[in-house]
């Protein structure tokens, strides 16, 4: 009987890398908090994208002091106090260049291969 | 398992990440909060109460790794300095303190800049132990200019002993510096710069002249006095990280720019009068430079018009 190998998860630094954009992604829609965050970037990955889930309130209060997001408290539908983040001016803004940057580099890299 | 385990469980992942890094309430709660919703979610897919919270710890991650990456990015100013480089900077300080507790205030006497400055001084030896975020930067700006003119001193006076200023100094730059990318924020940043400035309008209000004995010292660069006004203003705006502290730090740019001009005429009688008018002009100048690239990052990274007192105790 042969195993199937399964494949790998994508790797720590692609992780890190895509970060930043989907997070301003997923708060463009409207406010949102770090474990409906944590579900949705599961959703939108098939589950690919593993993220250490304590790690993610690091990298939200990052984006918030670059001003790129704001956060504020409110009662969420547990009656529990919850920290709930929304974009800025300067999050669109930078999400937009975000966007452009990894356009470039999945163009690219659908030349390569494709030539390859 | 019961709820009263269940919280105290939660408390349990609390303490140990406290024990880690000093996070604040808002860091925890929001944890807490995460955990307890992941909880409840396993629970609602039928996994026992006990698994749900050993699951739910090990998604969340390792209590030790999550707490030193918030005490790494956390900080409007800036990462917290480890306990060691803290106390290794308070520890250089103490030799600068007590020269200038000798030197400056014994001098002037108490109520004069220097008994001001002595003040400051110990203030910040304050926050530095107790580690608040902004205490690095603004440490970190007052100390890195002085090196300038404490080189410049002990080249022009050796028997002044410059160098056992200048020792220190260096080693508590060499503590505060950020090495890492991202160890300061644009706020952190703003602050150091300001204080540079600051640095700079005090250095160039050294320079005094009399007109006879017993006649008044009077500064060779007065614009200076306002230029170090508006540093102070504009340090304790980014403190607060109100927008106005760009407003205050592009005057105190623009009254150093009219102070280096005021500076201009001054003509020295040492051994190499231009090495030391170039080099006086420059340091002076570059307060000037400091407190407008302070002005733009301020201003960016400004929270409010009036700003926020909540970043101080952090």
């Amino acid at each position: 009987m042969r195993l199937r190998k399964e494949p790998a998860r994508i790797g720590k630094d692609l992780v890190a890398a895509s970060a930043t954009p989907l997070l301003l992604a997923i708060l463009q829609k409207g406010p949102s908090y770090g474990y409906a965050i944590i579900q949705e970037v599961r959703e939108l990955s098939g589950g690919e994208l593993a993220w250490s889930e304590g790690m993610l309130y690091p990298v939200l209060h990052r984006l918030e002091d670059q001003g790129l997001i704001e956060s504020y408290e409110d009662i969420g539908e547990t009656n529990r106090k919850r920290r709930y983040y929304r974009l800025r001016p300067d999050g669109r803004r930078a999400l937009a260049e975000e966007r452009r940057q990894w356009d470039v580099v999945h163009a690219a890299l659908t030349k390569a291969w494709r030539t390859a | 398992m019961s709820e009263k385990d269940v919280d105290e469980a939660i408390e349990h992942y609390r303490t140990q990440l406290l024990a880690e890094a000093e996070l604040g309430a808002r860091e925890l709660d929001e944890i807490e909060d995460h955990l307890r919703t992941l909880i409840e979610d396993l629970r609602a897919t039928g996994m026992p109460a006990t698994v749900a919270v050993t699951e739910a710890a090990r998604r969340v991650g390792d209590p030790r790794a999550v707490a030193r990456e918030h005490a790494r990015v956390r900080g409007a100013f800036g990462a917290k300095l480890s306990r060691l480089r803290a106390w290794s900077v308070a520890a250089l300080m103490l030799p600068m303190l007590t020269m200038l507790a000798i030197s400056g205030v014994g001098y002037e006497g108490v109520w004069s800049r220097s008994g001001l400055e002595l003040g400051f001084g110990l203030v910040l030896f304050t926050a530095l132990v107790a580690r608040l975020s902004w205490a690095r930067p603004v440490l970190l700006g007052g100390l890195a200019f002085y090196i300038a003119p404490s080189i410049l001193a002990a080249w022009m006076w050796p028997a002044y002993n410059a160098i056992w200023l200048l020792v220190p100094i260096i080693g508590a730059v060499a503590f505060l510096a950020p090495w890492r990318r991202g160890e300061l924020t644009a706020a952190g940043a703003a602050l150091a710069l300001q204080v540079w400035a600051y640095a700079a309008a005090s250095y160039a209000l050294n320079y005094q002249y009399t007109s006879g004995e017993g006649s008044p010292y009077v500064p060779v660069a007065p614009t200076a006095q306002v230029a170090l006004v508006a540093a102070v203003v504009a340090t304790i705006g980014g403190l607060l990280r109100a927008r106005w502290s760009a407003i205050a730090a592009l005057g105190s740019s623009l009254t150093l720019a009219l102070a280096v001009i005021e500076l201009s005429s001054l003509r020295f009688v040492f051994s190499d009068p231009e090495v030391m008018r170039a080099s006086l002009l420059t340091i002076v100048a570059s307060g000037a430079i400091t407190s407008a690239l302070a002005s733009i990052l301020a201003w960016r990274s400004a929270r409010s018009l009036l700003g926020t007192l909540r970043e101080i105790a952090r």
